[in-house]
């Protein structure tokens, strides 16, 4: 989308509290998500698998000027990238599950990136709905799941988007896991 | 709305896991008491807590299809309903069981239910899941509710009131036996006498509601119900609007378009009986219903509906253009009655019966010997009989004296209401043909971008597929492709469909729009980001672009854009962006080398125009003028004429317009900073007094005295001008005109002078007297650099300001000594980013905003002669914020500042800057803020009142985009001299 400012410069306006810029920067985001990922799938795996923090990172490098943005900055950003990612994510599976089911998402544990094979299928839009009814309870609890599960986020960098201490963080994420693993199942299975 | 029970569960449950898994079910014992339910809860989760990984720590991984999927499919604003489950027989909502199901309507299933309180039937409209889930929205629907709950007419279907229980929303509605209209006219047209019965009975429906302020909005034979006394009861009064939950735009205003959820499928009704202004999407008001009123009289008259279609579009285009088969009225039908329907029918809201009365009336005397067309001493008695009718408003008789139409008029203009959720961005584009209209988007959630096409016989919407991040649009002469910009790529696609082509890529970014001419070539601007851009010119097949301008560095000229053909295909009109003496319209011609183009400047202007059919459309202080434009002799001839005030302008030195040769003209006006009301705000946040009329003001500045508020027309980021408002009487008077970016103002510590910031993207800092006499003078300029100031020290020296995007730097603090050599120092210029800066009231100390420790208020000593012979900070960094802080503000023995971005609240601090070392104490919160943007506000001098730029509605509606088609006629009407 047009804008002069480039990403560095939105950043930095958004964090002065300028709210429209991030309106500005949403686009750009989504646009070099989809981007490098095609690139990515296209030529280096030859499994057809992503890993979306692996892509935001890369999204990151390629839109942020790291020598004017500090650590708080990025962690806004991979705030802003986790929820482009989340949207993105649940979209394909609603389109996918009404004709194969499950295909087209899976998981892998992070130690196990790159053994496809042992994955389980990701209850997507399961737990995007989960997430958006305890926002209606608690949204700082589904946001800090937002950020961990779709934008890999540290505990740290959670809590900075949040504005809130890390030990709140780490309290909120435990709380919210188990409050998902009731309504969900412990693999994620309603 | 906090879910109090759900806090106290995650408190107890938080507490509970920090203890060993022994002590836990005595903590939860104690802590719970006899609130089994609550113990119950916090074990069930406890249970689930897990420090095993579970599915939440492994990382989503997408295989290859779920980012190559077309666009067309993004997730849009409004995410696709969720089926809802359906409810049992015996099943309870509240104090009402479930009997069976009755249907499903747009807003949800209908049960027939029974009141256990009262015993009585009722009938149960569960909302949709999602609705509940949506606070703001439900929050609405409660007042809403309540509102409509007033309505209480014996033809009118009763809402008892709205159940809330567990998960549920549900409205309790009077339970009505029998069938509706729909089902009796599927056997046909009714007699003449039952037709108006039924009618002056919904018209008696209407008159109540009406008279309350209530528009029924989705008035059609559906809703309407012949209970098995022959009582009339119209149903679902105004729950369109509340459905649709926003302000009355887009399509979705009607209900009738509403996506249905059933299971997960989507079904469209029918806008048959959508009013002229709702299938466009316009604001709505009661004459809406008076339209659906005259399309249910025709289909009980006739057996037909008057606009009904095969297809919605066919439907839509009916009621925009078509008139009614008014020979299927059968000559039994007198001619008041007739006349009635045709003036019901009137596609113009204007011409329309502006009061139901009017209809009540007629309805009453159908058989009265009324008007024909033409026939004035009917009408005569007709006005006669009305004015005899107290209840009839003035509104009314104006609507029914305007029987005849105007003639056609030559020039008209319409609103065409954005897509729902779709938040437009930046340009919109007219084809040659004058029919289509393209506009650019970005989404609020950035999930939708791209382009968007309507025609002009349509009212609906189009995404274009495969044009995501696109800007600068423009048209193929032939009007069948549309060409676009994604970053430094050019591209074409094709409006009927398919996939869009590269035509070039640059090493620099494209923007500012283009022209593609009959001979094939395509021209467009770039931007190189200070570097410069020049005009380009590649064939419309693609290939390597080549430049038609050059950037004259020498004379500071930036880049070249937005480029206009004249009528030959050939010359091309365009603009040069630099400093004053060289900014302008220019005269080009494709054939040209770059360094021979016309120097010659037709016009000075810091934004682009744009030429067509013998005008020059161009922008003045927020004013789109057009002017005729001889080619030939290169001048400006005749007077401008002004063609809408208010127009929005955005950061690349455009106005959002487009104007084509086929007569169509298309434009936006500004609303972003509109309609904000300056509030007096006390230190607890509580509302105590508005200051002059709702205006567009942002960017609020207080003068020393308090007396005075200087405020921006335009946000920060948004091309503006400066206004002085006397806080006594609320008159506002212009202080500035120099449409430019971007600060709010600085007051001198006397209060005769303001300093800001101005120029080229903010490189110039300007002071002006407040009273508004004089020019601005340039205080500091530096091309290629954006100022923002933000103190005026109270000795009258030195000025504060931060610049933005210094490489490796970021924000820095500068101050600019207002005596002597006038050479600005920088104070703080870190790898971290400082910016806000404001003095102590005694100029010792600054106050500021930075980066080191996530945003934070800092506080350090200021030394006019710094060690070095200039001004510097001292020794020393106090942390005045705790967590969170931002643009602060020093009043007194107080620091204030807000939590920006991430909240809206105000916080203070007291400081003591008596002693030799800083002191603060602990911040406190002084009260959130309803909304907060970079300088919505300022603090009193007493710090005891906040003035806050408040916006009148929470969330401001969509604008429209006007269009105007055949442009010419009335230009021509309006410029004698041409």
């Amino acid at each position: 989308m047009v804008s002069p400012r480039d990403v560095t410069a939105l950043l930095a306006d958004w964090s002065r509290g300028n709210r429209t810029a991030l309106n500005q920067l949403l686009p750009l985001v989504y646009a070099e998500l989809r981007r490098v990922a095609a690139r990515q799938l296209r030529s280096e795996r030859a499994d057809h698998t992503l890993q979306p923090t692996a892509l935001v990172n890369e999204v990151y490098i390629r839109l942020v000027d790291q020598r004017q943005v500090d650590w708080q900055n990025r962690a806004h950003f991979f705030g802003v990238a986790a929820n482009v990612m989340r949207r993105i994510l649940v979209d394909h599976a609603r389109r996918h599950t009404a004709s194969k089911r499950g295909e087209g998402v899976r998981c892998v544990s992070i130690d196990e990136a790159k053994d496809v094979a042992a994955s389980n299928g990701m209850p997507i839009l399961a737990l995007d709905h989960a997430l958006d009814r305890l926002e209606t309870m608690d949204a700082d609890l589904a946001k800090i799941v937002e950020l961990r599960a779709f934008g890999g986020l540290t505990i740290d960098e959670a809590a900075h988007v949040l504005s809130v201490s890390p030990s709140t963080a780490k309290r909120d994420w435990r709380t919210a896991k188990a409050w998902l693993t009731r309504e969900l199942g412990s693999d994620g299975r309603p | 709305m906090i879910d109090e029970r759900w806090l106290r569960v995650k408190a107890l449950f938080q507490a509970a896991v920090e203890r060993p898994a022994e002590e836990r079910d005595a903590f939860l014992a104690a802590a719970t008491g006899d609130d089994a339910a609550l113990r119950r809860e916090v074990e069930s989760l406890l249970t689930s807590d897990t420090s095993d990984r579970n599915f939440l720590d492994r990382l989503p991984v997408a295989s290859a299809s779920v980012l190559a999927d077309p666009p067309a499919a993004l997730p849009t604003a409004m995410d696709p309903p969720r089926s809802h489950g359906v409810l049992a027989a015996g099943r309870r909502v509240g104090p009402y069981e479930i009997l069976a199901p009755l249907g499903a309507g747009a807003m949800g299933e209908v049960y027939r239910a029974r009141d256990t309180k009262l015993n009585r039937s009722v009938a149960l409209k569960v909302l949709p899941e999602r609705f509940a889930l949506d606070r703001d929205r439900s929050a609405r629907f409660t007042r809403e509710a309540q509102l409509l709950a007033t309505l209480n007419h014996p033809n009118i279907g009763a809402i008892y009131g709205l159940e809330e229980s567990t998960g549920a929303q549900a409205l309790v509605l009077e339970l009505i036996e029998g069938p509706t209209l729909a089902d009796r006219l599927v056997r046909g047209p009714m007699s003449l006498n039952e037709a108006v019965t039924i009618a002056r009975q919904i018209a008696e429906a209407l008159s109540a509601a009406h008279e309350k302020g209530i528009i029924h909005r989705d008035l059609k034979p559906a809703n309407i119900k012949i209970a098995r006394d022959g009582v009339v009861k119209v149903l679902d009064f105004g729950l369109a609007k509340v459905w649709d939950g926003g302000p009355q735009s887009g399509v979705s205003a009607s209900p009738t378009l509403t996506a249905t959820d059933l299971g997960g499928r989507t079904i469209l009704g029918t806008p048959a009986y959508m009013s002229p202004e709702q299938a466009r999407g316009q604001s709505l008001d009661k004459r809406t219903d008076i339209w659906s009123f005259g399309c249910v009289l025709y289909e009980m008259l006739t057996g037909r509906a008057p606009f009904a279609g095969d297809t919605i579009s066919d439907t839509l285009a009916a009621i925009l253009e078509r008139e009614p088969d008014w020979s299927a009225l059968p000559a039994t039908v007198p001619a008041a009655v007739r006349t009635l329907i045709r003036r019901c029918l009137e596609k113009d809201g204007r011409q329309r019966i502006a009061d139901i009365a009017v209809a009540q009336f007629v309805l009453e005397h159908p058989a009265e010997q009324a008007p024909s067309d033409a026939a004035p001493a009917a009408r005569l008695r007709l006005w006669q009989g009305l004015a005899a009718l107290s209840t009839v408003t003035a509104l009314g008789l104006v609507g029914w004296t305007l029987w005849s139409k105007p003639s056609p008029g030559h020039t008209s203009r319409f609103e065409a209401a954005l897509p729902e959720g779709v938040t437009f961005y930046g340009y919109v584009s007219v084809s040659p043909d004058g029919r289509k209209l393209a506009f650019t988007d970005v989404g609020a959630a950035g999930n939708t971008i791209g382009l968007w096409i309507r025609d002009f016989s349509n009212p609906e919407w189009h995404p274009l597929p495969g044009t995501e991040s696109a800007g600068s649009p423009f048209w193929s002469p032939d009007s069948r492709y549309l060409a676009f910009a994604t970053g430094n790529q050019l591209k074409k696609i094709a409006i009927a469909g398919g996939p869009p082509q590269t035509l070039c890529s640059m090493p620099m970014r494209i923007e500012g729009s283009g022209a593609w001419n009959r001979n094939g070539v395509i021209i467009f601007g770039s931007w190189g980001g200070g570097a410069g851009g020049p005009l380009w010119k590649v064939p419309e097949t693609g290939g390597a672009a080549t430049a038609i301008t050059e950037v004259d560095a020498s004379k500071g000229e930036l880049y070249h854009t937005w480029p206009t053909l004249t009528e030959d295909g050939e010359h091309f009109v365009y603009f040069r962006s630099g400093p004053p003496e060289v900014e302008g319209i220019y005269v080009g011609s494709i054939d040209a080398k770059p360094a021979e183009q016309s120097r010659e400047r037709i016009l000075a202007t810091e934004f682009a125009s744009s030429y067509a059919n013998g005008y020059l459309f161009f922008i003045r202080a927020n004013t789109l003028l057009a002017q005729s434009l001889d080619l030939r002799g290169m001048k400006l001839t005749g007077e401008a004429v002004p063609v809408t005030d208010a127009l929005e302008t955005t950061w690349f030195r455009t106005g959002v317009f487009s104007v084509s040769s086929g007569g169509a003209l298309a434009y936006r006006t500004r609303a972003a900073s509109g309609d904000r009301q300056l509030t007096w705000l006390d230190r607890q946040g509580k509302r105590l007094s508005t200051v002059g009329q709702p205006d567009q003001n942002a960017q609020v500045s207080l003068s020393p005295d308090g007396s005075r508020a200087a405020v921006r027309d335009a946000f920060y980021d948004q091309v503006g001008d400066l206004w002085m408002v006397d806080l006594a009487n609320g008159r506002r008077t212009r202080l500035t005109l120099l449409r430019s970016d971007y600060s709010p103002a600085v007051w001198s510590p006397d209060g005769s002078r303001i300093a800001f910031a101005g120029g080229n993207l903010g490189d110039t800092l300007y002071e002006k007297a407040s009273s508004g006499v004089g020019d601005e003078k340039v205080l500091w300029k530096e091309p290629g650099t954006r100022h923002y100031p933000t103190s005026w020290s109270r000795d009258g020296r030195f000025l504060l300001y931060h610049t933005e995007n210094t490489p490796k730097t970021g924000y820095d603090l500068w101050v600019l000594p207002l005596q002597g050599d006038h050479k600005p120092e920088r104070l703080l210029g870190d790898a971290f980013n400082e910016w806000a800066g404001v003095f102590s009231p005694d100029t010792r100390w600054i106050a500021y905003a930075s980066t080191e420790t996530g945003g934070n208020v800092y506080v350090r000593p200021f030394l006019a002669v710094g060690p070095s012979g200039v001004p510097a900070v001292g020794e020393g960094k106090w942390q005045v914020s705790k967590d969170i802080g931002n643009w602060p503000k020093w009043i007194g023995k107080e620091i204030v500042f807000n939590d920006l971005p991430s909240g809206t609240s105000e916080f203070t601090v007291q400081v003591n800057t008596s002693g030799a070392v800083f002191e603060s104490g602990i911040p406190e919160r002084l009260f959130t803020a309803p909304v907060a943007y970079l300088g919505d506000y300022d603090v009193s001098p007493d710090a005891q009142r906040f003035l806050w730029a408040m916006p009148q509605a929470q969330r401001t509606a969509p604008v429209a985009i006007t269009v105007v088609l055949n442009w010419q006629e009335e230009l021509k009407q309006r410029m004698p001299t041409k």
